[in-house]
């Protein structure tokens, strides 16, 4: 980092603690004032962290051999050995204050998978047959204080994909399958508190990007999906909830990197409209055909959860109502779409009327991202809406029975147009410049 | 802010270890205390990518009788076999309960379910038996060729104490398994 960027920083770090600005304008200006090291300062974190993994993982097989021959009592000391390295380390960290990313990284990773070794290991010399989600679980549990105490973002990232993969197997066991939701909603206060002094850092985008990935599977497996064709309003409100937090606290970040819920919201609006195209999904779905004998809470909990991702969407909606550019209203108001359609398949059985609106939907947002990248300049939105208005018209190619001469032309003419229009605009654009 | 974050690690690391300290305990003091049963079983091999090799155990228990109030909604919970012996010296459950006996050794089993009315389908915490690598594959490929001899059979020893076990060793026509893999591959060799 130049020192003058380094000053920047002290200034801003000062002017937050004097409360001279608030805390929003201090990571605006964070986030518009990168730090020029950041990349190689990721690329060391990232090295202790593989570091910690590598050794980690290696003893863990280490000790997965089963040395047999040995004698109990030393095969449980060994077992016990790296987690109480790992609890040594984080201590002497601790007194001697050592408080750098590599070093709270490295440690937290190292003593999470030192953790599971040692119940793995224990479990091996006494022959317990428990389930693997009993071993998940007090995994998960005894790790959860390391992400805290190590203030460690991939401690974090291995804590979601546990809870996730402790989860899965458990999809058709009602209710335990819900805790899912507190042991993922367990490592949001520390992305909270991280992310209010610098949201923009890797292992915060990487956090960011586990959590995203894992709410798309984790809706869908903690429902109970009592009411048939409920889960496209959820997913689609999921979408719109995602887009729209991001534009709230995120939409200064330095790259599309620092921007999963962005980019999972936009892409998870065009994939589920495109899905919407066809018949199937809205085939059986409604009030009549509800699954009914199931408890009180079970027929409530998917309606819930629909109902606190819309009131998520709608609260982030009114606050970012005023940055909205046109082709952020698509994601945005997708849930609202969603509910409508909803609504028109299953109580008045318009469904080819809903596929219609779909096919509209997601033509009408291809030529807006194509016009709106027209006149901003931007080749890559233009490319975007070009591709939207490509698939719908494929999709709908493959759908009527055609001859293949047919559909050659229309690929061949896509095709033409793509170029053409690539060609033209960046001419445009470079004269502009 | 030193002192506090020094004091929670300390906190943490001991629930941390007691946890592994608490299953070593439990089962040393079974190993030590418990009363041997045997059980007939069967062999077969996976692997388990973080416990390391194993030997699938498969114990055959019939439906027992289940005496006491019913189990909770959707029909699980934790019941309580009592362990008996046959007139061959195998163990078998006598009948299973939602309280423990006050006499006789018992085994604690979490997820039951009622089979019928009044009986359940006990699957006892027999599952797993670990070897060192390499030995795991070659007991399955010993052990699925000597099958055929209807006079071999599997046999766990195990530890029973206050409704946990232990298992302590699979014999198999009588021998430790690890010195039967040894013996039979020899002789296969030879």
């Amino acid at each position: 980092m130049t020192s003058k960027q380094e000053w920047l920083r002290r200034e801003i770090d000062a002017w937050e603690r004097e409360s001279l600005i608030t805390e929003q304008v201090a990571s605006t200006l964070r986030g518009r004032y990168p730090q020029e090291g950041g990349s190689r300062r990721a690329a060391m974190i990232g090295l202790a962290a593989l570091g910690a993994l590598l050794a980690g993982g290696g003893i863990i097989l280490l000790l997965a051999h089963n040395w047999a021959d040995l004698p109990r009592g030393l095969r449980v000391a060994f077992a016990l050995t790296p987690l109480i390295s790992a609890q040594l380390l984080a201590l002497f960290g601790a007194l001697a204050e050592r408080s750098g990313a590599g070093w709270r990284e490295g440690v937290g990773v190292f003593w999470t998978l030192s953790i599971g070794a040692a119940i793995a290991v224990v479990s091996q010399i006494y022959h317990i047959s428990g389930s693997f989600d009993a071993f998940m679980l007090t995994w998960l549990i005894l790790a959860l204080p390391v992400i805290y105490l190590m203030r460690s973002s991939l401690v974090a990232v291995l804590f979601t994909i546990g809870a996730l993969a402790w989860a899965c197997p458990l999809y058709d066991t009602w209710p335990r399958v819900l805790g899912y939701w507190p042991l993922t909603l367990a490592v949001v206060p520390m992305l909270i508190q991280r992310s209010r002094r610098n949201v923009f850092t890797p292992g915060l985008a990487l956090l960011r990007w586990t959590l995203t990935l894992s709410l798309f599977i984790g809706i869908g497996i903690t429902m109970e999906r009592l009411l048939p064709g409920l889960w496209i309003v959820v997913y689609a409100a999921l979408c719109s909830v995602l887009f729209l937090t991001d534009l709230y606290f995120l939409r200064n970040a330095p790259s599309l990197w620092h921007r999963p819920m962005r980019i999972a919201g936009f892409v998870g609006c065009i994939v589920l409209s495109l899905i919407l195209t066809y018949r199937w999904g809205w085939e059986d779905i409604g009030w009549r055909h509800w699954h009914h004998g199931y408890s009180a809470i079970e027929q409530i909990i998917d309606i819930a959860i629909a109902l606190m991702l819309m009131g998520v969407a709608v609260v982030f909606g009114v606050l970012t109502r005023k940055q909205w550019r046109v082709a952020d209203l698509f994601p945005a108001c997708f849930f609202l779409l969603a509910i409508v359609a909803y609504a028109l398949a299953s109580y008045f059985d318009h469904r080819q009327f809903v596929q219609l609106l779909y096919n509209a939907f997601v033509f009408v947002f291809g030529v807006v991202l194509l016009a709106s990248g027209a006149r901003d300049q931007s080749l890559g939105r233009v490319n975007i809406g070009m591709l939207l208005l490509a698939t719908v018209i494929v999709l709908r190619f493959f759908d009527a029975d055609l001859s293949i001469v047919l559909r050659a032309v229309v690929f061949i003419v896509l095709g033409a147009a793509f170029l053409s229009v690539n060609t033209v605009f960046s001419q445009k654009f470079r004269r502009a410049l | 802010m030193k002192k506090v974050l020094f004091l929670l690690i300390v906190l943490v690391a001991a629930i941390q270890l007691a946890t592994p300290g608490v299953m070593i305990a439990k089962h040393e003091r079974t190993l030590r205390e418990g009363e041997v049963f045997k059980f007939k079983t069967t062999v077969v091999d996976p692997y388990d990518a973080f416990r390391g090799r194993y030997v699938r155990l498969a114990v055959q228990t019939a439906r027992v009788p289940f005496h006491g109030e019913s189990l909770p909604h959707k029909r699980r919970g934790t019941v309580f076999a009592e362990l008996d012996t046959d007139e061959n010296g195998f163990a078998y459950v006598r009948r299973a309960s939602r309280r423990a006996p006050e006499e006789g050794a018992y085994i604690t089993v979490k997820d039951a379910r009622l089979s019928q009315h009044t009986n359940l389908s006990i699957r006892l915490p027999i599952e797993r038996f670990y070897l060192p690598e390499g030995e795991a594959p070659r007991a399955e490929v010993v052990y699925a060729q000597a099958a055929s001899d209807r006079n071999r059979e599997a046999v766990v020893v195990a530890r029973v104490l206050n409704g946990n076990l232990v298992l302590e060793n699979l014999l198999i026509d009588g021998v430790p398994i690890r010195e039967w893999i040894a013996t039979a591959s020899t002789k296969m060799e030879n």
